[in-house]
């Protein structure tokens, strides 16, 4: 699978999926917004097991974007669990926590990068 | 028309001057296209909703006999992410205190963040109301914002 970089630059006409998985909807609007600026298809979900859900479901993206707080299911566990459904999308982590341990704890559950 | 852009141009260079807003704004603003004409506007009436809802949540929380502080610092670290999402960057900082506070079970010190957040909450939203007002003016005078 063409990273999500090069999948942008390239000629490829296939149009790009990504989640967003956040409870907060301004959040959602926000990189909805910037996400389709770029022409990609976006969905969303606001909390973690409804982005498991989806994949259960049969969806899959090329980018997911994970926030880490959210109620319901967090998007460390959330992260986990998608890898152990092996889906490989790139999954980006997002959140203004500081604490270098929860960083690292996030990167961990199986981040590609960290935002 | 000249008139109302220049009175547009000086009061949006006042809002990043005195820091009630900071470059997110200008980013939410790039988003904003012929295809979502309304984006700031919407992302900016969420974000008041929001915001009354947080505060009131949050003076209800240090009403009670015993403070929660976990549900507290929640609501503040919403308040705190909404606020930096749309640039309001004064609300953003207090927050941040705010959240120390929490962290110290610091009720009197939660008290006083709660009544500086909704201080600047209100500056910020009536600064923001005045803003879309003049665009409003502007664009009725025959004006138009260069499409990103």
């Amino acid at each position: 699978m063409l990273s999500f970089e090069a999948s942008v630059n390239s000629n490829v006409v296939k149009k790009l999926k990504a989640l967003i998985v956040d409870d907060d909807t301004i959040t959602r609007m926000i990189l909805k917004a910037l996400l389709m600026k770029f022409g990609v298809e976006t969905h969303e979900a606001k909390n973690g097991q409804e982005a498991i859900l989806a994949h259960h479901s049969g969806a899959c993206f090329d980018l997911i974007l994970m926030d880490l707080y959210m109620p319901v299911m967090n998007g460390h566990q959330t992260t986990k669990e998608l890898r152990d459904m092996h889906v490989c999308s790139l999954i980006v982590g997002m959140t203004s926590q500081e604490k270098e341990e929860e960083k690292k704890s996030f990167m961990d559950a199986g981040l590609d990068y960290y935002y | 028309m000249e008139q109302i852009q220049r009175k547009l141009a000086e009061y949006t260079a006042s809002l990043y001057n005195e820091k009630i807003l900071d470059e997110q704004f200008i980013q939410l603003q790039q988003l904003q296209d012929e295809s979502n004409p309304d984006f700031v506007v919407e992302v900016v009436s969420l974000f008041f909703e929001d915001s009354e809802r947080l505060l009131n949540e949050l003076a209800k929380a240090l009403n009670q006999t015993n403070v929660d502080f976990k549900k507290l610092d929640a609501n503040v670290h919403q308040l705190k992410g909404s606020s930096s999402s749309i640039g309001a960057q004064r609300v953003q900082r207090v927050c941040i205190s705010f959240r120390n506070y929490c962290d110290d079970r610091n009720v009197e010190g939660c008290l006083k963040c709660l009544q500086q957040v909704k201080i600047e909450y209100t500056l910020v939203k009536n600064k923001l109301e005045t803003l879309f007002k003049l665009e409003k003016q502007f664009v009725d005078a025959g004006g138009s914002f260069p499409v990103v």
